[in-house]
């Protein structure tokens, strides 16, 4: 396997619909011994989940806590396997021997930034560790990719020779993007990425991932439970209850028109104004379509 | 940076010292407490006047403070005094015997860390397997059967039943042998609990599914994200046990008749040698003080988080 060296490939976002990632009918439950509370309550247990994440296209998962939407980002990263179902990346079926190769073109991003750094090695090796492990590079053949990486999230050289607690949780989550994206990947997974911020680095990392996934053609699926976030950043959002969809459909079809009960009390919970609902906002700036910056709503 | 970490070093031998100090103090306390040691050593027979003579030779007679002063100021020089039994400076009665007590100790911790920490490892990343419940199970049978319960058990077995290995004394390496694994299996019981929590938790740490996802292998996972983080906790456990060996062997070389510094122990006191207990009181404690510092600048070492405000 060889990676091409050298800056990230821009990718032009291509408005398309064809899915990068798909999930078909998929059941999920976890092993009775391995449920939390939660689970056995009522949580984690998905039911024939239909989703697909387009090229290029930011798709928000929502939902209450312990209504799978972690679940599903394991799945689609293959943490766990479905009980039934099928999972299509790129048109082909994710089999346990493409797993390996999938994994490098699909990348996490994680709730706790500090957390999921290496408290004991300093950041330049950890976003590198990937290349030298998965395409036997040099050190030294890593630092135009690493220089590229470090820059496209905002981050200056001084921060690599760090360690994680040196760094602030922003900082930190910068990092866990750089180390996502030197693999050049197609997806980037963000489970609940900015719920561990403060509110003004919140929105830092959300105009950063939008940035990204303008610049690179990056498809993003972003899972949080706060539809503020959701719905500044994605053009497609997902609802998720007790692991079942309820409503799925465009930015404006679910913030505007919600079918169901639960996503009309989601709504009722936030002022219209936060989620910049208001007519003019949404017919002008869909948010898959390259836009200059937004900003995020201040939050309460 | 280097100057925060010398100022850190400084610190904790402080703090090693001002212990150190407490220590001497604590057992020149306990021991005056102990009972006249003339008494003892004289026998019921003794006279008064012979008891307030051999009082007077030992300095037994003076106020307890002067003692205490003398014993300090004999200390810094370097001097324990002389034991009441064997009459010679009882440093030098606790060093003829420490060679085997380290003998048995280097033996006994070896072998503990060696089955503990590979046994914790496969009990925390194969928890399903035969072989990680084995170690569970082994783990937990090691920390609730007593020393000397295993120590008999193992003398009826490999002594009297298959005539194997001697019941006790320290005549050859065959005498090691039961004496270091009655004395690692309890170690070894304990560096395995800890181990396995502390790989098990490190192991379900996110950094290592961030690593997991990113395509780094298994075995690389562990060694050089797993364990490095793993150490702290399993570091801190080995050095307690080590600090704590010298003494905690008391128990097996009684059993064995060891003659360690243990055995010595239990003999010195029993006589009232205040001066040998002194001595292997001293030495414990210096030997669990040691340890700690190696183990808290080990610590700083392995976990620059511990040694940092920095933020």
């Amino acid at each position: 396997m060889t990676l091409p060296i050298g800056p990230p490939r821009v990718r032009t976002p291509r408005p398309s619909t064809e899915p990068i990632l798909e999930l078909r009918n998929i059941d999920f439950c976890y092993p009775a011994a391995r449920r939390s509370t939660a689970e056995v309550l009522g949580g984690a247990r998905l039911t024939k989940i239909n989703m697909s994440i387009r090229r290029g296209e930011a798709h928000g998962l929502i939902g209450e806590s312990g209504s799978g939407k972690s679940t599903i980002a394991k799945l689609l990263l293959g943490l766990t396997a479905p009980q039934a179902g099928q999972i299509f990346f790129d048109g082909e079926l994710l089999t346990p021997a493409r797993l390996a190769a999938f994994r490098l073109r699909v990348q996490p991003v994680f709730q706790n930034p500090i957390d999921a750094l290496n408290p004991a090695t300093p950041i330049g090796k950890q976003i590198i560790a990937p290349l030298l492990v998965n395409f036997k590079m040099k050190s030294s053949g890593c630092q135009a990719r690493l220089a590229a990486a470090i820059s496209a999230v905002g981050l200056s050289g001084e921060i690599l020779g760090k360690l994680p607690h040196q760094i602030s949780g922003g900082q930190a989550q910068r990092v866990n993007i750089a180390r996502a994206l030197i693999l050049d990947p197609e997806v980037l997974i963000c489970d609940e990425p900015v719920s561990a911020l403060d509110m003004t680095v919140q929105a830092q990392i959300l105009n950063l991932l939008s940035d990204l996934r303008e610049s690179r053609g990056l498809s993003l699926l972003f899972i949080s439970h706060d539809i503020r976030s959701v719905a500044y950043l994605c053009s497609e959002i997902t609802v998720l209850k007790r692991g079942t969809i309820v409503e799925s459909g465009s930015r404006e079809q679910v913030l505007f028109d919600p079918k169901t009960d639960y996503m009309k009390s989601l709504l009722r919970a936030v002022p219209n104004s936060e989620l910049g609902l208001e007519t003019e906002s949404l017919t002008s700036k869909p948010c898959s379509q390259p836009v200059g910056r937004r900003h995020l709503p201040a939050q309460r | 940076m280097r100057r925060k970490a010398q100022k850190v070093v400084a610190s904790k031998i402080a703090r090693a010292f001002v212990t150190l100090v407490l220590m001497v103090t604590s057992v020149f306390i306990l021991m005056r407490c102990a009972g006249d040691p003339v008494a003892v050593l004289l026998g019921p027979d003794a006279t008064a006047d012979m008891r307030a003579a051999y009082s007077g030779e030992l300095g037994l007679d003076r106020p307890i403070l002067v003692q205490y002063l003398a014993y300090l100021h004999n200390v810094v020089r370097g001097s324990l005094g002389v034991s009441y039994v064997y009459r010679q400076d009882a440093l030098g009665v606790v060093l003829s015997h420490l060679p085997l007590t380290l003998m048995l100790t280097c033996s006994a911790l070896t072998l503990a860390a060696v089955t503990g920490i590979a046994g914790g490892i496969a009990a925390a990343v194969f928890p399903s397997s035969f072989i990680g419940r084995a170690c569970t199970i082994a783990s937990l049978v090691g920390l609730c059967v007593p020393s000397f319960f295993l120590a008999i058990v193992l003398m009826l077995v490999f002594s009297i039943q298959l005539n194997w290995l001697p019941t006790g004394g320290a005549e050859s390496w065959r005498s090691l042998a039961l004496p270091a694994v009655t004395m690692g299996a309890a170690s070894s019981a304990v560096l395995a609990r800890y181990t396995r929590v502390a790989v098990r938790e490190s192991l379900d740490s996110q950094y290592v599914l961030a690593a997991f996802v990113r395509g780094i292998p298994f075995s690389r996972i562990l060694i050089h994200h797993v364990l490095p983080n793993a150490a702290v906790p399993i570091l801190t456990i080995l050095g307690l046990l080590i600090g704590g060996a010298v003494t905690g062997s008391t128990v097996v070389e009684t059993v064995f008749s060891w003659p360690g510094i243990g055995n010595l122990f239990v003999t010195s006191v029993g006589s009232r040698d205040i001066p040998v207990v002194q001595a292997i009181v001293l030495l414990a404690g210096t030997a669990m003080i040691m340890t700690n510092l190696a183990v808290d600048l080990g610590s700083t070492w392995l976990d620059p988080r511990s040694n940092s405000s920095e933020t």
